[in-house]
This record gives structure tokens, C-alpha cells and sequence, in this order.
């Protein structure tokens, strides 16, 4: 049918089908800023459209609906390609950071602004209650509001509200518009969705509809003959090629136990085949003529059930080690499968695939047994958490094609180099014929961290020479994607009358799914980023990973610091309790400081001996201080309900920033013709902020404008190396990088300068803006680029920076919460919370402050509601965002702030530390804390709901 | 896919073309329809966007609610009564209220849709092109009548509430209490099951001074029929049904 309507202000007609979805509609038009994040049903907000004057759902609306109607986009409110003051307000408090819906929050605000121009925090939530963010945890949007209302009136009205850091710096520490926020605000193409050529074919995914099960035969005769279908990839004809998934540094300290189709499907939801056609219709008509006849297996969800002497075995394969395979290895692989495969270990693990063990390790320092013995208390809990999904406003999406005999991935990763080297293992082919583009990533949090279709997309390019667009619905996004392992937790501590630790243990047990990424790694981090915050001299651990036939795992914000945070700070307030002693007396007595030396972190290296760590900065201390006195810690609060009781927790939490030892980064900085600068870093963004931190660096060091920065990162053609975005590394090791480059650049601007202005380069110093002044005169930049570039020149000058370290610079922090029970309906409502962290120097004050809401809402809702449910045959039963349930702007803590406690780390660039992974690290204790202060009940496994405080208070 | 939309200009002619093509389904907003979650997918929808039934008017003391006011402007208008706005401002979010309609909430009858409750509990009426029929026996009957608007008895008393795991979230269990002329009407609705009246207690209530509020939630526990599912044990939700019933029906006999 024809249709009519007016696009921002334009008469559109268009011939289209009565029921196509408009948000699809819209794309094809070219307005790339209304996307979709849940299948079309109107829950993230993503394809916010103004309809006849009121904001709606473009993926709730079909073509037929809009005929004759008023469309409106974000590109409506721009003016001259100008931000609108909403979009300004919003770039300038922090809340575009991913940026995948900032168009449709701006959208909102507009609205909400338009019918009332002073609107109440009800208002704002009501304008706000269509949009689902992981970022920013909402909070930022009031005070943006605000600034908002003030820039409407005076387009010039200054950002207000935040605290700056380091008056010493001029961009370091201070609020500064981050540098793609104008284009993710503003909906300009940036993400992998916007790159799509035309002609490109479409990837779609045959899925297991069995948790564990052999496939007997495949036939896909009938599947090739539909018209335009290119390609269809089984088990049969896709490389024999075993890699692991996960996103880490090589060698991986992950099993390699996949192939791009396996034989034996693990999971619901697993690889059968792949579909590469010309046209959707084409893809999903050869789906259903696939023929499939499996084997099917009994399968294993728990680690009790897997650990039982007769569990069914997922990988009863053929083991191979790089280095340091055990002696008994020929005996053991007589036992193997060979429809179960290969599994390839760069180094030992401590495995046993053949009775589902993943890996393990353990450790520890001093006698643990000894220090059991000389405590006069002993408390022994054991905690549980859940299976998490990461649910990032854009789906897993990739996109190749071929350029000549290279193969280009353009990705929404956190890892473009690992990606690249993964994928060139996949292919058999060398890193070189591979070029990574890491576009904007509308949200990662961990699951963008492994190779989750990348592996697969690039095959069917690099075999057929078609482009290829592979895009997860949210669907899949709940039943084949990296999730948050689920933990077990056991916790034992010693301790003497007055409180002094004489002995940890922990004790862990993770599931890590079909496969084993990251199964060593996420759960050691319960431990090494818990365990250094005590100063115990006797502790020890256990890890033991086992598979399952759960949907697959891997990284997630925090990765296994959350769950050993909650079982530790929990039994430690249990503890106290017994000891008749105050939470935080007990902590202090114990607790980490700065000079300590963390000896416990020889032991937990990841895949590697570690190193102890001496603790150079830390503001825990400080946090406990500041959150004491705005919680008033100790006082008992009443309720003039009687069914209402109040209760108040607080937990200690440190993270890491980067892995020392193992993570590397490099830039690269090259001096433009005007005199500024073009930073090249190998850095993943994944709209944490990362290009600013380096771009505010560089000004530093270089004594320029944030304006004379510019920055390319995360391509592998185009940038140096880098680990990529995780482990919190970015601004410690890819700021540090950037801070190295932009120091030898100064070093050769110095040389140069000195050579033209013909005086010892010792005499002569970089002065703001841009330019060296000796003592007889002085250089501009310009200058000296216009000279180093003409034809007599020496060339342009070019700094280069590489970053690795034994040095550990930690954040640390402390949480507290104040919660009200409702001891008739078990309903707990989150009063208050604060979250104070020290990330060192907060370079970016506004984006560390939004990250760090964003990772304690994440943290409230993984307490509070959510988790993956299975049912009896391993089907997830709230596999789409509305029945899962994580929290939307209605779920903020009543009052809830972040304040950045500042401390000066001496290895940071300029100070700086790691954040948000650490945001996601206490909320969990420190509600688990609060409940029990409020109204008596434990409760030691995830989400605490309602029907467990009822059933504590025994009321059911 | 939908393939038609047919945009009848009289409800006549919606009627005839409903029975010229039985499959086709009525749309109003299109929030339900279109969405993925409803898994309808219907080939032939029947527009009533161009029908004379978006209108909010007081009559003496009744609110009458054309089929296409959209829950939004309901919200908006200041003749709709606390109960239903209070109840609305909790439908998911203000996207969805500008698209969706009351009549099409009522149409989907999804027990998860808490506003169901409240129109029960406040007898309200519907007026189709063949009769009148109340809510609680189009949503409790296969009726698919044309819907064209909503009467809202104003001299009702009604309280309402939902359990849900976020705020914002799908409402597992919602109930309303409405006291109408000294009858009480008590209304559950559970995710997954179905949408009730508790007419034995009702009854058995009728004309006696209430009891305390605890056992009244026994009461109403003892006749709540539930089941277990992925959420929430059946224990719980007769649990918090009975509670949340018992503080509705109190407020509501207060006229709260």
C-alpha cells in the first residue's frame, strides 16, 4: 500500500506492506536513530518516536497506523546540527554512554519539557518510564533536567552540580563534553547496525531445542534448494578448529573446547546450523526445511548434579595440552568420545572434563587450620547466586565482508584484538588478511567481551566472499549468550574476642555452562578481589568449576568479585553480631590500608603465579568516614507503620584496575599540520568514556586544548595493541599508554624547539596553549609541525607509548543502604543508598559518577529481581526483558548518591583508578545487611525477594 | 504479517466487516496487537481509528469512555476518578499509555492488566453495538463483541493493588476491592491464570461490620485458588492476595 505522512516536518509517501513495523520502516528511510532493543515490545524505549505530538513506539506501530500522521525523530529537535538543550544537558551530566537510546531519552525529556516546562522528580520518572539504561542507572537525569530548563533560557548556562578534582590539572578531574557524545546523542550513524551495506545477506541461526543431545544426522538438501539462500554451516562442513570464545589475553586461561558447530549441542539454544541468505524470508524458509535427528541425553544443570559420580559428561572428549600435560594423559583419553571432540589446554587448569570439572585451583598463605584453632569464634555460611544476563540496550550484532582477499569485521566488541586473533585461528588465516573495526558499542558490561557471533559471521564471509549481518534478537540474547556464572559461595572466619582475624576460608564452586569460558578466572576474582581487603595472616581458598548444560557464560561486570563480595561482607556482619561488636569497629580492625602489602595475591594470579601488591592508594578508610556520617550509621530509625521496619548495611568492596602482568596497551600520537594531535590507541570505549580519559591525558600532558585532541581507537588496522575493554584496564593501562605516547611526543616537541629556537632543550618548557617557550623566545606547535613536515623538514613528529606494569592500582569503596521491610507483604523498599568509591583521580568526574549509579542499579536489580530461570528441560522461562525483570527509573533507591572519595594513585595516569566494575561489587551485602538489621532474616541467595522474607518471618 | 487494514467509517461497518472476515481482529491503539509478546499476529485488522469513540463525558454519575481514548489521556482528564488513575500511572510505561486504549486493555483480557480488576470491582459496563455486558463477563467469557465504550459507575468506592517484581513490572498477582452501595466486590487476577470475582466471600461479607484485617486476609487466602510457577510459590500469592485484598476492602469501606 501507499502511505503519507509528514517526517519532521517533511511530506514522506511510501510504498510498504499495511503491517510493516515502522521502527523498521523508519530505518529504511534512513533515520538510524530509532533502533530496536527488544523485539518490538515496548519495553527499552529504544524506538521512541513522537506520534501526533506524543511519544510512542515505533516498533509498536505498523506502517497502515502512520498513514497521514506527524512523525517525529531526534533529528527534528537539532537545529543547524546543533544540540538541543536537552541533548546537552544530557551529554554534559554524564548520561550518554553507550548511547544506543540517549536519542530516545532526549526525545522524552523534549516531550516531557514541552508540556511542562518545570516538571517535579514524578514527572521526569513519568516522562522517563518508557526507557530501559544499563548505563547511567537514571539518576543523572534530574539534574540534567534541571540544566536542561537553565540552557533554555540561556543556551550558554554552565554544567552544574558535580565536583571537579586536581586544581592542579586544567582538563583532568574536570567536567568536559565527551568527545562522541554529540554523535551518539544526536543519532548519528555510529553503531555496527548503521554500517550494513546494501546487497548484504542475512545470518540466521538454527538453534537446539535440546539441552544435551547428540546430532545423529543433518540433512540440508531441501534448505539449499530456496531461492537465495548463499550458504548453510553444520558440524559437517565448518573448520575442525577447537577455540575458546572468551575475549581474554593469550594463552587463554579458558579451555579450548568448541568448535564453530559441535557435533553434540549442550545447551538450549546451541549452534545446529547457520543460514546465510539473501533475504530473510529466504533465511527462516530454509530454517524449517532443515532436517535434524538428535540423540538425546540426559542433562545436567547444578554443580550438585554435576559433580554426582553418575552425572551425564558434557566434553567426554580427546584432551590435548600446549604445556605441562599430566603424565596419565594417553590412560585418560581412552575414555574419550569422539562425538564429544577435542578440548585443548594452553596450559594446565586443574581440569577433569570427563567428570565435568572445568577447572580449579586453590591456595592460600600462613595455616589456615592453625589460625581455626587459636579463634575463640567460627563462623561457617555458605551464599548462592544466580545466573545474570547482561542485557545491553543493542544486541550482539556483527558485520563482514570482504575487501579484496581481507576479511572486515566490523563489531560491537570490547576486544577487537582478541577478536581478530580468534577469529584468524577460526579461518586458518594469518592476523594480517583481518581488519576490526570496533564500532560504538551500545552497551557490553562483560558479554561483549567473548566472540559470541563474530566467529561465525566471519566464516560464512570469508567462505562465500558475500557481506554478512548476524544481529541477536533479545531473545537470543536471553537463550545463546554470556551470562553471569552462577556461584556458591562458602565463607569461614576465625576471629578472636576483640575481633582480629585469625583465619579465612573460601570456598567456591561456579557453573560455567557448556563451555568453559572464562571458568577459572570469573570465580578466582570472588576471591582476589575480596580476600586482600582483610589483613589476615592465615587464608585460603578453593575454586572448582564445573560444566552443565545451563546456557553459556562467561564475563560480566565485576565477574566473580560481586558474589564473593556478598559472601564475604555477610558473614562478616553475621560475625559481628556474634561478637557483640559494631560492623564497622570489626571492618576497621581488619581492614586493608594503605602501605599494606597484599601477600595473598601471590596465589591468585590468573593462569599465572601472582605477585604480592603493595597498596598505594586507598580510600577505604575515607568512604567508611563519609558514608558513616551520611547514613548516620549506628542511629536506629522507626517507622510510623508498625508492619514497616528499617534496617541499615554497609559492605566493603575493591576491584582491580587491569590485570598487571598480563594486560598491555599501546598508543601511538602523531602531531597534526595545525599543531594538534591525533591519539591512535588500540583502546576499546565501549562508551565508558575511555577516548576521553585519553584525549583529557594527552591535553595534559601536551599543555593543549581538549579541542587540539583527537582519537582513534580500537581498530586493529589503524591502532596499536591493547588488551581491550576489561578487567577495569582502561584508563589505568590504555590511559597510562596514552600518557606515555603523548610524554615522548613532548620529548620531541622539546628537541625540536629547541633546535629552532637554537637554545639547550633543558631551558625550554611546553606553555599552555600549544606552544614551547625557551628563555629567548618562544614556538608555537604549528610552528614546529609546518617545519618538521615541509619538504626540509625531519618529518612529522610521532610519540609512541607502551603500557605494562607488576603494579597494582586498586579502588576501593564502600557501600551502605538503608532499607524499609514490609514485615506483612515481605516487600523491601530501598531508601537510601550511597555508594562511595575511590577511583583515584576521577578524570572524567561526570561519566565515573553516572557509571557508578549505572553499576549499583545493575547490582539492586541482580539482588532485588533478576536471574535466569530454567525449566525442567533447560529452557529459559523469562527469556525476554519484560519478564525478567531488571530495574527501570521506578526502582531507584529513594535517595541515592554516589560521591567520588578522592585519593592520588602514584601509578595511575594522573592519579586515576578504575570504577565501574567496582559499582557492581556491593550492593548485594549491603542489602543483605540492611534486611537482616531491618527485620532479622539472613537471606544468603540471590534475588532476595518478598516470598523470602515471608518465609524467614515464617509467615509462609 | 498484517497484509489488510480496513478503516471502517461507521461501527456498522466494522460490525459488517468483522463478520465478512471472522479472523480479522479489532484494533484501537495497536500497543497489544503489534507487539511480539502478544504472539497474535493477525492478517486482517479492522481500524477503529476513524469511528466517532474517543471521548471522556460525565453522565449524571456515570463516566462514559469512548473505546479509542487512549489510557494516557484518561489519565489526563480530570473527571476520571483517584482509583483508576492511581491504578493507570502503574501501566508499564507513558509510551504504551499513549498508544493503548482501555477498550483494548479490556479486549485482551491479560490478567496481568491490573486496570481489569479495578473496572470489575467498580461494576463497570461496556457498551457494544448489540448490548450492554459488564467487564467481569467480557473478560471471564469468550465474548469478542465490538467494544465502543466503558460506563464507570462514579459512586463506587474501589481500592486496588499489584504485586509485582519491579515497580514497573508484569503484575503477578492484582486485586481490587470496590464497595458499591454497601456490596462489596472483591476481584483477584493472577499472570498465568485467570481473572476472578470472590463472590462466596462476598457474600458471605455482605451486611456484616468487616472483620480485622488479618483475618480477613485469611479469608480471602483460604478462597484464592493459585499455583506455583517460575516467580512465585502458590502459597505466596494466596498469601499476598489475601493481604493486599484485605487492606483494598478496608480502605475501600472507609471510601478511601
Amino acid at each position: 500500500m501507499k502511505i503519507s505522512f509528514t517526517l519532521n516536518g517533511l511530506k514522506k509517501t511510501v510504498l510498504t506492506e499495511a503491517g510493516e513495523n515502522v521502527q523498521a520502516l523508519l530505518q529504511r528511510l534512513g533515520i538510524f536513530s530509532v533502533r530496536d532493543s527488544d523485539d518490538h515490545q515496548g519495553f527499552c524505549g529504544s524506538d521512541t518516536i513522537i506520534f501526533n505530538g506524543k511519544t510512542v513506539n515505533a516498533g509498536l506501530l505498523i506502517a497502515a497506523q502512520i498513514d497521514g500522521a506527524d512523525i517525529k525523530t531526534i533529528e527534528s529537535v537539532m537545529k543547524d546540527g546543533k544540540l538541543s538543550a536537552v541533548q546537552s544537558a544530557m551529554v554534559d551530566c554524564g548520561l550518554v554512554q553507550s548511547g544506543y537510546n540517549s536519542p530516545a531519552a532526549a526525545l522524552m525529556l523534549t516531550g516531557l519539557l514541552e508540556r511542562n516546562p518545570d516538571p517535579s522528580k514524578d514527572d521526569i520518572m513519568d516522562a522517563l518510564s518508557p526507557l530501559f539504561s544499563r548505563s547511567a542507572g537514571y539518576q543523572p537525569f534530574f539534574k540534567a533536567v534541571d540544566l536542561a530548563k537553565k540552557r533554555m533560557k540561556d543556551p550558554n548556562y554552565k554544567t552544574e552540580g558535580f565536583t571537579e578534582f586536581r586544581e592542579d590539572l586544567r582538563e583532568v578531574g574536570k567536567v568536559r563534553r565527551k568527545i562522541d557524545g554529540h554523535q551518539l546523542v544526536a543519532g548519528h550513524k555510529a553503531f555496527v547496525e548503521d554500517m550494513v551495506e546494501p546487497g548484504t545477506c542475512i545470518l540466521k541461526m538454527l538453534q537446539s531445542p535440546y539441552a544435551h543431545a547428540y546430532i545423529t544426522s543433518i540433512d540440508t538438501t531441501e534448505a539449499e534448494k530456496v531461492p537465495g539462500v548463499v550458504t548453510i554451516i553444520t558440524h559437517k562442513n565448518c573448520p575442525d578448529v577447537y577455540y575458546t570464545n572468551a575475549g581474554q589475553g593469550a594463552p587463554e586461561p579458558s579451555p579450548h573446547d568448541r568448535k564453530l558447530f559441535n557435533q553434540k549441542v549442550c545447551y538450549v539454544g546451541d549452534r545446529v546450523a547457520a543460514v546465510v541468505a539473501e533475504t530473510e524470508e529466504a533465511a527462516d524458509e530454509a530454517l524449517k526445511k532443515i532436517k535434524v535427528e538428535y540423540e538425546v541425553l540426559k542433562p545436567v544443570f547444578t554443580w550438585d548434579d554435576a559433580q554426582a559420580p553418575d552425572a551425564p559428561i558434557l566434553h567426554k572428549s580427546f584432551v590435548t595440552y600446549g604445556v605441562g600435560a599430566p603424565e596419565d594423559l594417553d590412560e585418560y583419553n581412552k575414555n574419550a568420545d569422539p562425538r564429544d571432540g577435542k578440548i585443548h589446554y594452553p596450559f594446565p587448569l586443574r581440569a577433569d572434563p570427563h567428570h565435568n570439572l572445568a577447572a580449579s585451583v586453590k591456595g592460600g598463605i600462613g595455616d589456615v587450620e592453625k589460625g581455626f584453632q587459636e579463634a575463640d569464634v567460627i563462623i561457617d555460611r555458605t551464599f548462592a547466586t544466580t545466573q545474570i544476563q547482561c542485557t545491553p540496550t543493542e544486541p550482539h550484532v556483527v558485520f563482514t565482508k570482504m575487501q579484496g582477499d581481507r576479511l572486515v569485521i566490523h563489531a560491537s566488541t570490547q576486544v577487537p584484538f582478541h577478536l581478530r586473533r580468534v577469529v584468524a585461528k577460526v579461518l586458518g588465516i594469518p592476523e594480517t588478511k583481518i581488519h576490526v573495526i570496533k564500532e560504538r558499542v551500545g552497551g557490553g558490561f562483560g558479554s561483549k567481551q567473548d566472540v559470541i557471533l563474530e566467529d561465525v559471521a566471519a566464516f560464512a564471509t570469508y567462505s562465500t566472499g558475500r557481506p554478512v549481518y548476524y544481529r541477536y534478537t533479545r531473545n537470543q540474547e536471553f537463550n545463546t549468550c554470556s551470562t553471569r556464572k552462577p556461584m556458591r559461595v562458602r565463607v569461614k572466619i576465625g576471629a578472636k574476642k576483640d575481633g582480629t582475624f585469625t583465619a579465612i576460608q573460601m570456598d567456591n564452586e561456579a557453573n560455567t555452562g557448556p563451555f568453559g569460558a572464562h571458568a577459572l578466572t570469573v570465580p578466582m576474582n570472588a576471591c582476589s578481589k575480596n580476600l586482600p581487603l582483610f589483613l589476615c595472616p592465615n587464608m585460603y581458598f578453593t575454586v572448582r568449576i564445573y560444566y552443565s548444560n545451563i546456557m553459556p557464560t562467561g564475563a560480566y561486570q565485576g565477574y566473580g568479585a560481586p558474589k564473593g563480595a556478598f559472601a564475604l561482607n555477610s558473614t562478616v556482619a553475621e560475625l559481628a553480631e556474634q561478637l557483640g561488636m559494631d560492623q564497622i569497629e570489626l571492618m576497621r580492625k581488619n581492614m586493608v590500608h594503605e602501605g599494606a602489602v597484599l601477600e595473598i595475591l601471590r596465589c591468585l594470579g590468573e593462569g599465572r603465579e601472582g605477585t604480592p601488591a603493595l597498596v598505594q592508594s586507598c580510600g577505604l578508610e575515607k568512604a567508611l568516614e563519609i558514608g558513616s556520617k551520611m547514613i548516620d550509621w549506628g542511629k536506629e530509625e522507626a517507622s510510623d507503620d508498625p508492619d514497616i521496619k528499617i534496617g541499615k548495611g554497609v559492605a566493603i568492596i575493591q576491584q582491580g584496575s587491569g590485570l598487571p602482568g598480563l594486560d598491555h596497551s599501546n598508543a601511538h600520537i602523531l602531531m597534526l599540520a595545525d599543531g594538534g594531535f591525533s591519539l591512535h590507541s588500540g583502546a576499546a570505549d565501549i562508551g565508558t568514556g575511555l577516548d576521553t580519559v585519553m584525549a583529557k591525558v594527552v591535553a595534559e600532558v601536551l599543555n593543549v586544548p581538549l579541542s587540539q585532541v583527537t582519537v582513534m581507537s580500537g581498530d586493529t588496522d589503524h591502532t596499536p595493541f591493547d588488551t581491550g575493554a576489561y578487567a577495569s584496564s582502561g584508563t589505568f593501562f590504555s590511559g597510562n599508554a596514552a600518557r606515555l605516547a603523548a610524554e615522548d611526543m613532548k620529548q620531541k616537541i622539546l628537541q625540536k624547539a629547541a633546535e629552532y629556537l637554537n637554545e639547550p632543550v633543558e631551558d625550554c618548557v611546553l606553555e599552555y596553549p600549544a606552544k614551547v617557550k625557551g628563555k629567548k623566545g618562544e614556538i608555537t606547535y604549528a610552528q614546529i609541525a609546518y617545519n618538521t613536515t615541509t619538504g626540509h623538514g625531519s618529518g612529522q613528529l610521532q610519540g609512541i607509548g607502551s603500557f605494562i606494569t607488576e603494579n597494582h592500582a586498586i579502588p576501593y569503596g564502600a557501600n551502605f543502604a538503608e532499607v524499609a521491610v514490609n514485615t506483612r507483604t515481605g516487600e523491601i523498599d530501598v531508601r537510601k543508598f550511597y555508594a562511595l568509591l575511590d577511583c583515584g583521580t576521577p578524570i572524567n568526574p561526570e561519566l565515573a559518577e553516572g557509571q557508578v549509579f549505572g553499576g549499583v542499579l545493575k547490582s539492586i536489580g541482580h539482588s532485588l529481581y533478576e536471574g535466569i530461570i530454567l525449566d525442567k528441560d533447560g529452557k529459559p522461562l523469562n527469556d525476554n526483558l519484560q519478564d525478567y525483570n531488571p530495574p527501570t527509573i521506578y526502582d531507584l533507591p529513594k535517595d541515592f548518591q554516589a560521591p567520588l572519595v578522592f585519593t592520588k594513585d602514584p601509578d595511575g595516569p594522573y592519579g586515576g583508578k578504575s570504577i565501574s566494575e567496582l559499582a557492581t561489587n556491593g550492593a548485594a551485602p549491603a542489602l543483605a545487611i540492611a534486611i537482616h538489621n531491618a527485620c532479622g532474616v539472613w537471606i544468603r541467595e540471590w534475588p532476595f525477594t518478598p516470598e523470602k522474607i515471608l518465609k524467614g518471618l515464617e509467615k509462609i | 504479517m498484517i497484509t489488510e487494514f480496513l478503516k471502517p467509517k461507521t461501527i456498522i461497518e466494522a460490525v459488517q466487516l468483522k463478520q465478512a472476515t471472522p479472523d480479522a481482529v479489532y484494533m484501537a491503539g495497536g500497543s497489544w496487537i503489534n507487539s511480539s509478546r502478544s504472539a497474535m499476529n493477525p492478517e486482517t485488522v479492522i481500524s477503529l481509528n476513524e469511528l466517532d469513540l474517543n471521548f471522556i463525558k460525565q453522565d449524571q454519575d456515570t463516566l462514559r469512555i469512548g473505546a479509542m481514548t487512549t489510557l494516557q489521556d484518561i489519565l489526563d482528564n480530570d473527571l476520571i476518578p483517584d482509583y483508576i488513575k492511581g491504578n493507570l500511572k502503574l501501566f508499564r510505561n507513558r509510551n504504551i499509555r499513549n498508544q493503548g486504549t482501555l477498550a483494548g486493555a479490556i479486549a485482551a483480557k491479560n490478567p496481568a492488566f491490573s486496570i481489569l480488576t479495578v473496572l470489575i470491582a467498580a461494576e463497570a459496563q461496556l457498551e457494544t453495538p448489540t448490548e450492554e455486558i459488564s467487564v467481569e463477563k467480557y473478560v471471564t467469557s469468550d465474548c469478542s463483541a465490538l467494544i465502543l465504550a466503558i460506563r464507570i459507575p462514579l459512586k463506587a468506592a474501589v481500592c486496588s493493588n499489584k504485586h509485582s517484581i519491579t515497580a514497573r513490572g508484569v503484575s503477578l498477582v492484582s486485586v481490587a476491592a470496590g464497595v458499591f452501595e454497601k456490596q462489596i466486590h472483591l476481584v483477584v487476577a493472577q499472570d498465568g491464570g485467570k481473572i476472578e470475582r470472590l463472590t462466596d466471600l462476598e457474600i458471605a461479607l455482605n451486611g456484616d461490620s468487616l472483620p480485622d484485617r488479618d483475618e480477613l486476609a485469611e479469608k480471602v487466602s483460604k478462597v484464592v485458588a493459585s499455583f506455583d510457577d517460575y516467580r512465585t510459590s502458590a502459597a505466596f500469592k494466596k498469601y499476598i492476595a489475601g493481604v493486599m485484598l484485605a487492606d483494598c476492602l478496608i480502605k475501600a469501606a472507609k471510601g478511601v
